[in-house]
């Protein structure tokens, strides 16, 4: 489990606080080497390398000669979606493959790259530079899962980095060894179960042992993730940078769409600005459909792109069908509540009792544990499909 | 009616409360219906009243009550 590039990479990690929690101008070509570096020791071949780099600089210079944007971030769509290997769709049109390698990262490049694009003519263009944006891009504590940081938002940030004195360091470094702990013994210890009990599972199905994988798998993802994102967001403070929170206690969200805005919450707000709002705007000014209507589409479309991009299987596209399904049918459920409770006051002050939060918490919780079993295993197999 | 009145109106009517008053520091903190649907219901009757079109990059980052009237006046004149 431990490489060499891991050994490296927690090496960096832990020197990078001494060399950029300075003020000075060449604290962003510091950054830009440490990304660098760990991108280029990632590649096994000069081939990947190259087509990493063109990956990452055609859409920077193509963007400033675009007026419209829409047509490049549809070729970078396509772009992923061959690089990224969706074989369901590269093998079903045959299309062969040229290289065998994966980006590192790719999936959040692709993120950061739209928000760059679609930002890019309406922004301060002071702002604009190759350092910082292949710093945004290869941020080291961001790329390989999140937080998806906003380009304007990255390069402020870069501009006024905080002052070390100001940062209370044991607090930091308190919450960066809670989540190794997280990542290293409770996501380890619940993952090793749950693959245990997979496995038994494939030969004798007992509806017990689905409950112990249905929440063990389920801590497993909660722990790996953000305890990854607390060792990310500490270390980061330490080097001066503000990343993003993601996440604020999920598995005690009251719906779906709560849980959305407690789990991941850098990739819903950037689903949000980019793919649920862009819908409902364009279908509201039609104004054929009923507002209604129009968002349980939206839904459906943002949780389908949102299951797709986590991974290439057809495993993701049914978890992205089901998340659009359950936020869509929370919404319909919550609707005809503060109806029959004559409005959204008396519906809030409801939610607020003991029994009914308990009772909200266990159904969102249970939806979203069963829909993650689809995350790490082979569901249809398990259920003899 | 000023800019910030028109405004006000499409508030009330969105957030269903006639005697919602907002100023132009009035953000998605202090209506606690304000979310990303109201937020969309709120963008689609501003254009349709003021006759203009948002792009979703504006749309995304109209957070305060001021930008979104700032953003009006520049696209009103």
């Amino acid at each position: 489990m431990i490489s060499l590039n891991s050994l490296i990479f927690t090496g960096v990690l832990f020197l990078a606080p001494f060399l950029l929690s300075i003020k000075s101008k060449y604290r962003n070509w510091i950054f830009l080497l440490i990304n660098l570096s760990l991108i280029l020791i990632s590649m096994s071949s000069v081939l990947s390398a190259i087509i990493t780099f063109a990956w990452i600089l055609i859409p920077y210079f193509l963007s400033s000669k675009l007026k419209k944007a829409h047509l490049l971030i549809g070729a970078l769509v396509l772009g992923f979606i061959y690089l990224n290997r969706y074989d369901w769709i590269i093998s079903s049109l045959g299309i062969p493959y040229l290289f065998t390698f994966k980006l590192l990262g790719l999936s959040y490049i692709l993120f950061r790259q739209i928000d760059f694009v679609l930002n890019r003519s309406s922004m301060d263009q002071k702002n604009i530079n190759l350092v910082h944006y292949l710093n945004y891009l290869l941020s080291f504590y961001t790329i390989l899962a999140g937080p998806i940081l906003k380009y304007e938002a990255f390069v402020e940030d870069l501009k006024d980095p905080q002052d070390p004195k100001e940062i209370d360091v044991l607090s930091v470094l308190h919450r960066v060894f809670n989540g190794y702990i997280k990542i290293f013994v409770l996501s380890a210890l619940c993952s090793s179960i749950s693959i245990s009990i997979y496995r038994q599972l494939l030969t004798h199905f007992d509806v017990l042992s689905f409950i112990g994988l249905t929440i063990t798998n389920a801590l497993f993802i909660y722990f790996n993730f953000s305890g990854y994102c607390d060792v990310m967001i500490g270390m980061g403070k330490l080097s001066g940078f503000k990343i993003d929170e993601n996440f604020n206690k999920p598995y005690l969200a009251q719906d779906l769409s709560d849980f959305w805005s407690r789990w991941h919450m850098t990739l819903t707000q950037w689903l949000t600005n980019y793919v649920f709002n862009p819908i409902v705007v364009i279908f509201a000014r039609t104004e054929k459909l009923s507002l209604e209507k129009v968002q349980v589409i939206a839904f459906f479309i943002t949780f389908l792109v949102a299951g797709l991009w986590h991974g290439t299987t057809l495993n993701f596209l049914i978890y992205g069908i089901l998340q659009g399904f359950g936020v869509s049918l929370s919404k319909v459920i919550n609707d005809y509540r503060i109806k029959r409770l004559g409005g959204r006051k008396a519906f809030r002050a409801h939610r607020q009792k003991p029994l009914v939060k308990a009772i909200e918490i266990t159904l969102t919780l249970s939806y979203v544990a069963l829909s993650f079993l689809f995350f790490s295993f082979d569901v249809l197999a398990l259920l003899g499909m | 009616m000023n800019i910030l009145e028109q405004v006000q109106e499409i508030f009330r009517d969105v957030f269903d409360e006639k005697t919602l008053v907002i100023t132009e520091t009035t953000s998605a903190k202090d209506i606690e219906d304000w979310d990303s649907l109201t937020h969309i219901q709120l963008v689609t009757k501003i254009e349709k009243h003021f006759k203009i079109r948002f792009t979703v990059s504006e749309v995304t980052k109209l957070k305060q009550v001021g930008d979104l009237i700032k953003l009006i006046e520049s696209k009103t004149t």
